[in-house]
């Protein structure tokens, strides 16, 4: 779709153009209406397709990824914080599977022809009407010297929920007293824009119990916290005096695997435990698919519809797309699964032949700033005409005025919540 | 599914323009689900005047909930009229 023409849809939108169209769709439930494959059961690509299923049941989902469970990265920092084991954020796709009919090919895509409508995996082709790709984030540990793909043992990421994930919780529970641990925070943006603050202060609440004189120095690569900084200052200034030392501009530039160290531009630091967070960028064979623009790291999309501005028949949501494109929305799970909601519309409304929904989003972030309380950032976007970006609503963002322990139950249920919305 | 879009075209037609439609809540359920036993609550099944005036207290600060005062703020009085519908009625038409 031009922007043209995107245009005279906006300026010919009314509720009969917004709302004929879904009529028509349910009462058209005998026709076979196409096949929509969805790359990535995470946040975007199970929104999309549990929204594609409610509205157009006829239409046939697939989702393609390796993984055959649904670990959540939201909420994994609880248990590195040891508030939460594994399998309390572990999910299995059957509801989705039994009761909306979509279905789940655990392979791992490898490249796109757009030109032919054909994804494919390691181990088919798989042709498709609509392609939603919903991959994520790919590590990028190109900038850190002498890094070696086996070092992931020795400086675990834990930046996409699982293995890494098990590992980093059970190094903080296995550490000994007076140690150090590390964390390194890569140049935004990046996935989950407080998760490496909400981790700090999560892992320094458990070793204030739980290890004596141990230490936890925060090497961030910005200028300063990049979410909900005051909150988080206040907290740890507060709570963690003598845990925590907060050095900005200082992320790593390099490891030493033999003695466990970081290196930033200033010193090296040795660690009883590294969690090295690296810059992220979109999955290579978007890259290799023709899906982002030369010089960025992140796919080009419509910000109307998550359309791709490259290929035709592509959409891309969630963590993968490019935010010169979309607007300044975070790269988080609860906008991954409204972006999936808005793509899953656009999707139906395309394989339909029909008008097109205005977007609308909100984000709703909780962080723990201990094992006891939490702070949270809001915002509802809608889709700027004039700059063709979605935008915040103003007044409809902000903070939590302070840290509580209310905030604290109101973040795993807001888990508990989305994880049903998306998975049963 | 299809009579409750029906319904709310009928009864919306006549007062509201722009975008607004059920897809307006899509985002809401991120939050706002089913299950009933969390502090975060469910809206589904709720008089449809306490849900209308719940958010139109808090986009006017009448009504002090730090985090839906600043999201009332995102949706007009007319929005705020179809979501109200919408979580009134809509659990039933699903």
């Amino acid at each position: 779709m031009n922007r043209r023409n995107l245009l005279k849809r906006m300026r010919n939108y009314s509720l009969f153009s917004s709302l004929i169209p879904f009529m028509d769709i349910a009462a058209s439930n005998a026709k076979s209406s196409g096949k929509v494959v969805i790359l990535g059961a995470g946040w975007g690509g199970l929104s999309a397709a549990k929204t594609i299923k409610k509205i157009s049941s006829e239409v046939e989902v697939i989702i393609i990824d390796s993984n055959k469970e649904f670990v959540s990265c939201p909420m994994s920092n609880w248990v590195i914080g040891q508030l939460k084991n594994i399998d309390d954020i572990t999910f299995n796709f059957d509801s989705l599977k039994n009761n909306y009919g979509i279905k789940f090919i655990h392979e791992t895509a490898i490249n796109i022809d757009p030109e032919k409508n054909i994804i494919i995996t390691d181990k088919q082709n798989i042709t498709y009407d609509k392609l939603i790709l919903s991959p994520g984030i790919q590590l990028d540990y190109s900038s850190i010297e002498n890094w070696n793909e086996n070092y992931i043992e020795d400086f675990p990421a834990a930046w996409k929920a699982g293995k890494e994930t098990i590992l980093l919780a059970n190094k903080i529970k296995n550490l000994k007293n007076g140690g150090v641990v590390a964390i390194s925070i890569p140049l935004g943006p990046y996935r989950c824009p407080p998760g490496p603050y909400e981790r700090a202060s999560l892992i320094a609440s458990y070793l204030k119990k739980n290890k004596k004189n141990t230490k936890l120095i925060i090497l961030d690569s910005n200028q300063k916290i990049v979410s909900k900084g005051t909150l988080f200052m206040e907290a740890w200034e507060d709570l963690y005096p003598d845990i925590i030392e907060y050095r900005s501009n200082s992320g790593v530039v390099g490891v030493d695997k033999s003695s466990s160290t970081f290196m930033t531009d200033f010193e090296d630091i040795r660690c009883d435990v590294a969690n090295l967070i690296p810059s992220q960028k979109a999955p290579n064979f978007l890259k290799d698919a023709g899906l982002i623009n030369k010089g960025s790291n992140w796919a080009a999309v419509n910000s109307y519809d998550f359309s791709s501005t490259i290929a035709d028949n592509i959409f891309i949501i969630g963590d993968a797309t490019s935010q010169s494109n979309v607007g300044r929305v975070p790269k988080s799970g609860y906008v991954a699964n409204s972006m999936g909601k808005v793509c899953g519309l656009a999707v139906v409304a395309e394989l339909f032949g029909l008008d097109k929904v205005s977007p609308s989003l909100i984000n709703t972030c909780y962080s723990l700033v201990s094992n006891e309380e939490g702070i949270s950032v809001s915002a509802v976007y809608d889709y700027n005409l004039e700059e063709n970006k979605i935008k915040s609503i103003p007044g409809a963002s902000g903070l939590s005025p302070a840290r509580s322990p209310i905030i604290k139950e109101n973040a795993w249920d807001w888990a508990t919540n989305i994880w049903e919305d998306m998975l049963s | 599914m299809r009579y409750f879009y029906l319904f709310l075209f009928f009864i919306c037609s006549n007062a509201f323009s722009d975008n607004l439609d059920t897809s307006l809540s899509l985002p809401c359920l991120g939050c706002h689900g089913k299950s009933t036993n969390l502090t975060i609550p469910s809206l589904y099944g709720l008089d449809e005047e306490y849900i209308y005036n719940s958010l139109m207290d808090y986009k006017l600060d009448n009504r002090t909930n730090y985090l839906m005062q600043l999201i009332s703020k995102g949706y007009s009085e007319q929005q705020i009229r179809i979501l109200s519908y919408y979580f009134s009625k809509g659990y039933n038409n699903e």
